[in-house]
């Protein structure tokens, strides 16, 4: 079939194997061991900077360990390459399929949304904003393949 | 939306498999349309028409629903 906007299969397998070490990797990091790689710490370009140790900066040179930029770019890269590389059999109806899963979890990150607004205060709410980024793709990718599982095994 | 695929494949002797890499669709396209979980767009209809020698209407119905 004929697709718009969807990447070529292969994304699909360049994105597990940007997503799964990455994830792997920032667990492991900033959850269990508090650790980032050295050899990443640069000076960076901000544009906005309020961190704890120094007063709010526009436009300035910081320096930073860019270990926690450069693996969440992956795995929100690496998400989306899953998400919307083509099915193997891409058709009209996994396209359908596709656009309802989504719009569940649009319904989903929105509810999320609203009741992060309601319940959280204060920097819980920052740290929750920086996951709700993820947690779209993530309950789209479940939705997504739960219903391409359950299809396949009605159909067997 | 009704259909008669079943029948008709079953008039053809084809398998579910087949009928879907005729079309060019996944297999689990094919047996959404026979359970009546899938509504296909004209082109699949029109192409499934051709595959069995028929008009659409002859495959695909409305029902009172629709």
């Amino acid at each position: 079939m004929k697709t718009r906007f969807l990447f070529p299969q292969i994304f699909k397998t360049i994105g597990w194997f940007l997503f799964v070490p990455s994830i792997v990797m920032i667990i492991y990091f900033f959850i269990i061991k508090d650790y980032e790689l050295p050899f990443l710490d640069v000076k960076v370009f901000s544009v906005f900077n309020s961190l704890p140790s120094q007063n709010y900066q526009w436009f300035s040179i910081i320096q930073n360990n860019i270990t926690d930029e450069i693996l969440s770019i992956f795995i929100i890269v690496g998400a989306m390459f899953i998400a919307f590389s083509k099915a193997k059999n891409e058709d009209e109806f996994i396209a359908k399929i596709r656009l309802e899963s989504l719009l569940l979890a649009t319904y989903f990150n929105i509810s999320l949304f609203i009741l992060s607004i309601i319940f959280l205060y204060g920097a819980g709410v920052l740290v929750f904003f920086m996951f709700n980024s993820f947690t779209f793709l993530l309950f789209f990718l479940i939705r997504f393949y739960f219903m391409l599982y359950r299809l396949k095994k009605e159909s067997k | 939306m009704k259909n008669n695929l079943k029948v008709e494949r079953a008039i053809k002797n084809i398998t579910q498999e087949e009928l879907a890499r005729l079309v060019k669709v996944s297999r689990q396209t094919i047996n959404a349309m026979e359970l009546k979980k899938y509504v296909p767009s004209t082109v699949l209809s029109l192409k499934i028409a051709r595959i069995f020698n028929k008009k659409v209407e002859d495959i695909f119905y409305l029902e009172d629903s629709d």
